[in-house]
C-alpha cells in the first residue's frame, strides 16, 4: 500500500496524517472508507494534514472533495495541512485551495475550527 | 499482444529474489521490503556474478545495482530473460540516457529507476513486481526512435503505473523539469480515464499511446478502445462546474451514482497546453509547449 494513514486528536479536531501516494486504486479507497468511518462515528472537525503527501491525483482530489461535500451538508469542516510540491499543484489547479481552508501551521490549523461542539446529531 | 495470462502456479512455493550491490542503504530498504512478504533474498556484488547465479537459481525478481550503467543493466536483461522469459527485473541506475530507458521497456524491464530514487516510490514498486504475477504482457513497444514512442499498454492500473514510472526514468535533459512533471501528470490522468471509462479496467483491452518530443513541444496521443463520449455528457467532469459552485459535478456524480472523481480532464486542461479529443471522444492528443516557446505561445 502506497498511502500510510495515521490518526490524532486535538481536542474534538480530528487529524490525519497522510504519507505517501493518494492516487486510484486501493489507496483512494482506503483514504475513503476511513474517513467515512470518521464521519459516521461523529467527527465532524478533521484536518488532513497533507506535509508527507508525496503524490495526489485526480481521485485523491476528488475522495477529499467528497468529504468536504459530506461534512458542509452536516454541517462539519474538514481542513488541509501543509500541502507542498507537485500536491500543492495539483490542488491549486482543481480550485481545492480556493474553497477548502488551508494552513501551514497545525495549531492554528486546530485553532481555526469552529468553538462549536458537534455531534453526530447535530 | 498476448493475452493477459492466468499463472495459477504462482504462490504455491516462496520466490526468491536477487538484489545486485546499491549500498547498504538502499540494500537494506529493498531486503526489508522483500522480506515482508517472505521471500528469499540473495545478494549479488555485480551484473557479472548476478549473472552466474542466475544461471543455476531461477530468481523470480531481480534489482539491479545502481551503479552501474543503464545499458549494462539492459544487457543483463537480455542475457537473462533469454533463459527465463517471465523474470522481472526493476533497473535501478545513476547513469542513464533517455534511449536506455525505451531500451529497457522495449526488452521487458518491470520498471526502470533513474537516481535521484524516491524511496516510497521504489518500495512500491518492487511490491508491484512481487505482486503481479502476470506482467510482462502489459507493455508492448510498436516502435520506438529517439524522437518518437508508440507502444501498446494493457488496461489495468499496475501497467500504467509501470509506464508513468518509465515515463518518470526518461528525464530528457532538454525538457525542463517543471514541463516533464506537467506532461507525466497529464498523462497519467489521460491514462487512467483511458483504461477506465474506455477499458474498463479489462485487461484483455489494451491501449495505444505515442509520445513524440519535438524540438519545442512534447505531445502525447491516448487512443482508449471504447465508444467514446459526448462532451455535452460530461455533467460529471469538474470542467462543467462554475465558479458559483466548484463542486457542482460532485452532486451530478452522486446521483448517477459514480464513484468521486471527475477531476481528470480539468487537471490535464491545466497542465498541458493543448487537450484534444477526436469525434468520438476515445482518441486525445496533449501538447505542452516547451520552456520559452510555451511562453511566446501564450
Amino acid at each position: 500500500m502506497a498511502l500510510e494513514l495515521a490518526k490524532r486528536e486535538s481536542g474534538d479536531v480530528t487529524i490525519v496524517d497522510l504519507r505517501g501516494r493518494c492516487t486510484l486504486g486501493e489507496e483512494t479507497e482506503l483514504l475513503g472508507r476511513d474517513l467515512k468511518k470518521l464521519i459516521d462515528s461523529g467527527c465532524r472537525k478533521i484536518l488532513l494534514n497533507l506535509t508527507e503527501l508525496l503524490q495526489i491525483d485526480s481521485t485523491g482530489v476528488s475522495t477529499i472533495v467528497a468529504t468536504y461535500v459530506s461534512l458542509r451538508r452536516i454541517k462539519g469542516e474538514v481542513k488541509l495541512l501543509h500541502p507542498t510540491g507537485r500536491v500543492q499543484t495539483v490542488l491549486e489547479i482543481t480550485h481545492m485551495l480556493q474553497v477548502i481552508p488551508n494552513f501551514e501551521d497545525e495549531a492554528k490549523a486546530i485553532a481555526s475550527f469552529s468553538s462549536r461542539t458537534y455531534t453526530a446529531k447535530s | 499482444m498476448p493475452a493477459h495470462c492466468n499463472d495459477s502456479s504462482v504462490g504455491v512455493s516462496q520466490q526468491t529474489a536477487l538484489v545486485i550491490d546499491s549500498g547498504a542503504e538502499l540494500n537494506k530498504l529493498l531486503t526489508d521490503v522483500l522480506a515482508q512478504d517472505n521471500w528469499k533474498v540473495e545478494h549479488a556484488a555485480s551484473n557479472e556474478d548476478a549473472l552466474e547465479l542466475a544461471k543455476t537459481d531461477g530468481f523470480d525478481l531481480i534489482i539491479t545495482g545502481r551503479k552501474t550503467r543503464g545499458p549494462a543493466d539492459v544487457e543483463l536483461l537480455r542475457k537473462i530473460r533469454g533463459a527465463r522469459p517471465h523474470v522481472r527485473l526493476i533497473i535501478l541506475t545513476d547513469q542513464w540516457t533517455p534511449g536506455d530507458v525505451i531500451t529497457a521497456m522495449r526488452e521487458g524491464a518491470f520498471s526502470y529507476f533513474a537516481a535521484p530514487f524516491n524511496p516510497t516510490i521504489l518500495a512500491e514498486t518492487v511490491r508491484a513486481a512481487m505482486n503481479d504475477p502476470c506482467w510482462d504482457d502489459g507493455i508492448e513497444v510498436l516502435s520506438a526512435n529517439s524522437a518518437w514512442v508508440r507502444l501498446m499498454a494493457r488496461c489495468d492500473i499496475e501497467t500504467a503505473n509501470r509506464i508513468v514510472q518509465f515515463m518518470q526514468g526518461v528525464r530528457d535533459p532538454n525538457i525542463p523539469e517543471e514541463d516533464r512533471h506537467d506532461v507525466v501528470t497529464a498523462f497519467r490522468e489521460i491514462l487512467m480515464n483511458a483504461i477506465e471509462h474506455g477499458g474498463h479496467f479489462d485487461p484483455s483491452q489494451h491501449v495505444e499511446i505515442s509520445f513524440v518530443k519535438a524540438r519545442r513541444a512534447v505531445i502525447c496521443r491516448v487512443k482508449d478502445p471504447g465508444q467514446g463520449f459526448s462532451q455535452d455528457e460530461l455533467r460529471h467532469a469538474a470542467i462543467t462546474s462554475t465558479p458559483e459552485d466548484l463542486f457542482q459535478h460532485m452532486v451530478v456524480r452522486e446521483e448517477q451514482g459514480l464513484r468521486p472523481g471527475g477531476f481528470g480532464m480539468l487537471m490535464a486542461r491545466k497542465l498541458v497546453d493543448e487537450l484534444i479529443y477526436n469525434e468520438q471522444g476515445n482518441d486525445v492528443v496533449l501538447v505542452k509547449y516547451l520552456g520559452k516557446a510555451a511562453k511566446s505561445a501564450a
